[in-house]
């Protein structure tokens, strides 16, 4: 229905007409049909739409840890070949993205180390476990933590990096509503502080718009893109505040709508 | 930690009130003459016999031959294995072309190797490196290939979108999460190493606890060979749980899988 504004200047990420063909045993499949899309910089853009539409998958595209089979992903105008530097990707399953046998300071260093002396290692990762409010956790083992500090630890590990876009698989689909909450004020909190661009996979509604400045519906399969619908509620949002804006129960409705028009459940 | 290594943890007493009861079986037996056996000694005897041993200072030089060996050859087979595990493991083209010409070798037995090596080397300690090389590779190399191939397709992701190079993903990740099953092959090549050491030692290069063991039974000498077998196998307990410490200490992360083990 509506065409991804892929042309934007200000866009760090642009997707277009992009395909991707896998092979399961050996017959052809198509995950992603010609979708484009556009990410501004600075931009939240949170992605929905039901199981097979190919969202993992996009993502996977924008974090360059597979290749597309046609069409073009522009990381600031170059080609995505292997994984753009500035970008990094979030997992769900933090228990496997973790590396269990390194303490949560020393995961969150992970991508630091041989790129900054000690020193500045030290301060880099001590700065992000304060973003996310693990600082009295450094020492700890992932294994010691609850989900939702691991998925913490996961995410100062990318904040660490300092980048530019952070591109989020449903990493707070496995958590609690409770902790989901806090987590999602303290991302919005990164984003406020930062002006990191986000790309941000759910499949909770809710959660899209609440976060999002844009949401995207995506159709399936094969992937396309259904709809994009702007977000205006104001910033800073607030968890009971913002979901009780009759704005923000219209655009859940409309989004709830798209997702089944998209030929959801 | 300190509690782990107490001996006293370690004494199992039901296990060891056990043994006591077979010795004592056994000394019965022989001075009773139930067991009638020409050359079975009585415990007592090969107490006797190993505490003699001890004394001529004879047990320690051969003890101090066989595992000079086992560690010179264990230590060699680890880097081997290790070696051809990780190419083994990182290259699909390695795996691809020549996994099947190692496979073909595997089941050949190291023993087999013996009269080759004779025949080059001579009754000497290259002879008797090789057998124990040949044979405790394997472990090693198989559970290193196992450990690197197996490290979930997630950390592979992880160390591309963290921007890792290769080698610091081969020694930051990839080495680290197989590390428990590589110790495995370690542990398990040790065991091989003390095995083929002693067979070796019984028929390729006549020095060492192997040829002890073949020199008393020659000598008409039953309770000097059961005293230098017995001791074989204890010496192989205490080096198996030396690693076991060991590893305990080197991967201290990984505990996790030591307390639920």
């Amino acid at each position: 229905m509506a065409e991804a504004s892929h042309a934007d200047a200000r866009s760090i990420f642009e997707c277009h007409d992009v395909s991707l063909e896998l092979f399961p045993h050996g017959v052809r499949r198509l995950i992603i049909d010609r979708l484009s899309v556009a990410v501004g910089a600075g931009e939240f853009l949170t992605i929905v739409g039901s199981s097979g539409t190919g969202k993992t998958t996009l993502l996977r595209l924008l974090g360059g840890l597979v290749p597309a089979t046609s069409g073009s992903v522009r990381f600031r105008g170059a080609p995505v070949t292997g994984a753009p530097k500035g970008v990094v990707v979030v997992f769900q399953d933090y228990a496997g993205a973790l590396l269990q046998w390194r303490s949560v300071a020393r995961n969150v260093a992970l991508g630091l180390e041989g790129v900054l002396d000690a020193k500045q290692q030290a301060a880099r990762v001590a700065e992000a476990l304060q973003m996310v409010a693990l600082e009295r956790n450094a020492d700890d083992y992932p294994w010691q933590l609850s989900g939702g500090m691991q998925q913490r630890v996961q995410i100062a590990r990318a904040l660490a990096l300092k980048p530019d876009v952070m591109l989020m698989d449903e990493p707070f689909g496995a958590l609690d509503a409770m902790t989901k909450a806090t987590l999602q004020d303290e991302l919005l909190q990164v984003h406020a502080q930062t002006g990191t661009s986000f790309v941000f996979i759910t499949h909770d509604i809710e959660e899209a718009v609440y976060l999002g400045d844009r949401v995207v519906v995506l159709a399936g399969p094969p992937g396309r893109v259904h709809k994009i619908v702007p977000i205006s509620l104001a910033r800073p949002r607030e968890q009971i505040r913002t979901r009780q804006e009759p704005e923000f129960l219209r655009l859940r409705r409309e989004i709830h709508d798209a997702v089944v028009d998209a030929g959801g459940h | 930690m300190l509690r782990r290594i107490m001996p006293l943890r370690w004494l199992n007493l039901p296990g060891t009130l056990t043994l006591v009861a077979i010795a004592a079986v056994w000394e019965a037996a022989v001075r009773s003459g139930a067991a009638a056996f020409e050359y079975l000694p009585a415990p007592s005897a090969i107490g006797v016999a190993f505490l003699e041993l001890v004394r001529s200072g004879e047990l320690l030089a051969n003890t101090a031959h066989t595992l000079r060996s086992v560690l010179i050859g264990w230590l060699l087979s680890c880097a081997i294995g290790l070696a051809l595990g990780l190419l083994f493991g990182l290259s699909a083209f390695a795996r691809r072309y020549f996994l099947a010409s190692l496979e073909v070798l595997r089941p050949l037995p190291a023993i087999a190797f013996l009269p080759v090596a004779l025949l080059l080397f001579n009754f000497s300690l290259t002879t008797e490196l090789i057998v124990i090389v040949y044979a405790s590779i394997w472990p090693v190399f198989v559970n290193t290939l196992g450990g690197i191939v197996s490290v979930a397709a997630r950390l592979h992701d992880v160390s591309l979108t963290l921007q890792l190079s290769r080698a610091r993903t081969l020694t930051k990740v990839l080495i680290p999460a197989a590390a428990p099953a590589i110790v495995v092959g370690f542990r398990l090549g040790l065991g091989t190493a003390v095995v083929m050491a002693i067979i070796a030692e019984m028929l390729g290069n006549p020095h060492g606890l192997g040829y002890a063991v073949v020199s008393a039974l020659q000598a008409m000498r039953p309770e000097r060979m059961f005293a230098y077998v017995l001791f074989v196998g204890v010496l192989a307990i205490a080096l198996n749980a030396c690693l076991v410490v060991a590893s305990r200490r080197l991967l201290p992360g990984h505990t996790r899988e030591a307390a639920r083990a």
